[in-house]
């Protein structure tokens, strides 16, 4: 174990060696000529950084060094390593400037119209050139968008750029060659990277929350019609009381609210329900019926539950049946919509003494 | 050799571990995930149940929707979940709910399709021979379903499958949401009353005008009929209506008497004294009983021109609730030429009992 332990530092110290050695030599090698100078600022900012993207615009961004006539520029992609003077540069991976590249949006060159970009080694390299372009002072911003690029097929992937300025648009398209790159003026390395697409997915259940109650979703919404101490009711009031629904879903189409019940009733007798059509009930004309009082958030009450003020409606062979009546539908999604239902009844001379009562239901259906 | 290999796995062993159970769950996943294939989504999805109270028994589910995917159709499956109705969740079934007895009673749309006997507890499925389908609307009715025991929203999963069984990757899939809840009484409670009224004249049908308690009926002779009326007004809402009874004797004197009528008709001379509840034209007095409701005088006192009087009895009588009525009493009195001197006078009491 111990021996080993000595060979893993034997080698550690190796691995620094050479990489100290070969920084060394990169810091050597990097500039071609005495006077070049490292553009600064360089950036190339990618429109996708999706792997394999098509059509991708690279804005290529940098800030002259040094003051000179620049009638060309190289933009060479590498996969290998950024540094002028490396002869070897090999293609990223799927990445291609296409055999007619194209830049726009010419801006710090002197002048920024008359540019021609083209291609080269198989459409790895890009250069842009205009022989009768003059001098461009240092420090100026320069910024083009090569807007047809295809990003390496390899995700999460980085890849380096060359850029070098030339005084002559020769430099650029017939000079220019990696390891070799001549007499340029300027130049900077820039390392670029794809990434990986990130989908994003969420699930939205259908949903459909429904609750009838007095005075909070949870309580008993039940209730007695009546009036005075004994809450009782006779021929000398239209007796009602409230019960509330809300209703939140996201169903696309909204949904219906039928309510299901009979009349009150008290063994055989019963208090006449109002009907199929909305009726204003008088004091002492027996009648029982029911009415959207106030309309939530999307709801619209249906007739004969549509009336006005003491206009009631309840159609016992509707309410009655297997799905119950129509009192309200739901245009849409909604979140949270109360609605209220105020019931009346009254009770005329001939209307048998007892308790009555009646099971009402209200069913939410929502069309998701 | 063996002992180093043994030592290394050891070392290892709870990378193995992890390494299996990953691997486990990984090929115990894959059944539920496999014949889900995320086709079209079906739309305009609704069920709508015919009982939305927990716990419901015979309850009518209709559920209705619209296929998007023309192609071959042999099953769907009606999935009822309690947790999701996402379709890569495992489907926990609502506690309570019943479908075991569910009958499929209607279909529109496409139609063909029966209920398999494979059918579940949460489970509905619908077979038929594989065929094409056209993408539409398509509808199906069930009965004979409990819902769940609890309120809440449920969900229910809707998938197509061209095969007969539910088998293999589904085509289409769908979910919706339906809530269950409780309901509610209403309540109201009508008290009894009896309103009940007599007096020599009442106005309308409001026992607040009757006025009068005393009738003179002026010198009796033999040789004319003297006559008088009174009214009661009658309501109730007692389910068995009401029964007016009169209470009394004839007309006396001391001892001297004047013959109560039974049913007979005015004879001038003869001492006789009686009432009824109608209109009578000899002599003249009365009128018919006005007002709603369909108490009628009883039949002995319900003879125009004959008149009785018997303490006790029923004059008038209903079967239900009865809206104001009002009867008129015609009192007809006759004495013979030899009918003895006096004061005559009776107390009538008219009683009126309702039968709640």
């Amino acid at each position: 174990m111990k021996f080993i332990s000595h060979s893993n530092n034997r080698a550690v110290y190796g691995l620094a060696a050479v990489f100290l050695f070969a920084a060394t030599a990169v810091s050597f090698l990097a500039p071609g000529t005495a006077s070049a100078a490292q553009v600064t600022s360089r950036s190339i900012q990618m429109s996708s950084s999706t792997q394999g993207a098509t059509g991708t615009t690279y804005k290529v961004q940098f800030t002259v060094a040094t003051t000179a006539v620049i009638q060309g520029i190289v933009v060479d992609f590498c996969d290998n390593s950024p540094l002028i003077g490396d002869a070897t540069c090999t293609p990223p991976t799927g990445f291609s400037i296409t055999a007619t590249p194209a830049v726009s949006n010419i801006t710090g060159l002197n002048p920024t119209t008359g540019w021609s970009a083209a291609q080269r080694n198989t459409n790895r390299t890009l250069t842009l050139t205009n022989g009768s372009a003059g001098s461009v002072n240092a420090a100026t911003v320069v910024s083009f968008d090569l807007t047809t690029a295809t990003n390496p097929t390899t995700n999460n992937h980085t890849f380096y750029a060359r850029i070098l300025t030339y005084t002559t648009a020769a430099g650029a398209t017939t000079t220019y060659a990696p390891g070799s790159e001549g007499a340029f003026t300027d130049y900077g390395g820039v390392a670029l990277s794809t990434g990986r697409v990130i989908n994003i997915t969420a699930r939205v259940m259908e949903s459909l929350a429904f609750c009838v109650y007095d005075a909070a979703c949870g309580d008993d919404p039940s209730f007695t019609l009546g009036h005075g101490t004994n809450m009782i009711l006779d021929t000398t009031a239209v007796d009602t009381d409230t019960a509330s629904f809300s209703i939140s879903t996201n169903a696309q189409s909204g949904a219906i609210v039928n309510i299901k019940g009979d009349t009150l009733k008290s063994g055989s007798n019963d208090i006449d329900a109002a009907g199929a059509a909305a009726v204003a009930f008088v004091a002492g004309t027996e009648k029982f019926g029911t009415r959207v009082s106030t309309s939530g958030t999307n709801i619209t009450a249906a007739a004969p539950y549509n009336g006005a003020a003491n206009n009631y409606g309840f159609d016992t062979a509707s309410t009655t049946s297997t799905y119950g009546d129509l009192i309200a539908t739901l245009s849409g999604p909604v979140n949270t919509s109360v609605s209220t239902l105020t019931y009346g009844a009254t009770a005329s001379n001939t209307t048998a003494a007892g308790i009555y009562t009646s099971a009402q239901q209200l069913i939410a259906t929502g069309t998701f | 050799m063996a002992q180093q290999g043994l030592l290394w796995l050891r070392a290892r062993a709870h990378v193995i571990f992890v390494a299996i159970v990953m691997v486990a769950l990984l090929v115990g996943a894959g059944p539920f995930f496999a014949s889900q294939a995320l086709g079209a989504q079906i739309t305009s999805r609704s069920l709508k149940p015919s009982d939305g109270r927990p716990g419901a028994h015979n309850v009518v589910y209709e559920t209705s929707f619209s296929i998007p995917t023309t192609g071959t159709v042999g099953s769907i499956e009606i999935l009822f979940c309690s947790n999701s109705a996402l379709i890569e969740d495992v489907c926990a079934p609502p506690y309570g709910l019943d479908a075991l007895n569910a009958n499929l009673t209607t279909q529109s749309g496409p139609g063909g399709f029966v209920l398999s006997p494979t059918s579940g507890v949460n489970n509905l499925l619908l077979t038929r021979t594989p065929t094409n389908l056209n993408a539409g609307p398509a509808s199906f009715t069930f009965d004979q379903i409990v819902n769940p025991t609890d309120a809440g929203s449920y969900y229910v999963k809707v998938f197509t499958y061209a095969s007969a069984d539910a088998t293999g990757p589904s085509t289409d899939f769908g979910a919706m949401a339906f809530p269950i809840m409780e309901g509610y009484d209403v309540s109201a409670e009508v008290p009894p009353y009896l309103t009940f009224c007599t007096g020599v004249g009442i106005t309308g049908f409001d026992c607040s005008t009757a006025q009068g308690d005393q009738i003179g009926l002026g010198e009796l002779n033999s040789v004319t009929s003297n006559v008088a009326q009174s009214q009661a007004l009658a309501a109730t809402n007692a389910g068995s209506g009401y029964n007016i009874y009169v209470h009394g004797t004839t007309m006396t004197s001391g001892n001297n008497i004047i013959p109560a009528m039974l049913n007979a008709t005015s004879q001038v001379g003869s001492s006789q004294f009686g009432i009824n509840l109608r209109s009578n034209s000899n002599p003249d007095i009365g009128q018919d009983p006005t007002g709603g409701g369909t108490a009628t005088p009883m039949p002995n006192y319900n003879l125009a021109n004959r008149f009785r009087l018997v303490s006790g009895e029923a004059i008038a009588s209903a079967s239900g609730v009865q809206d104001y009525k009002k009867f008129t009493m015609s009192y007809l009195v006759n004495v013979s030429k030899d009918q003895p001197p006096g004061v005559y006078s009776t107390t009538l009491t008219y009683v009126c009992v309702a039968n709640f």
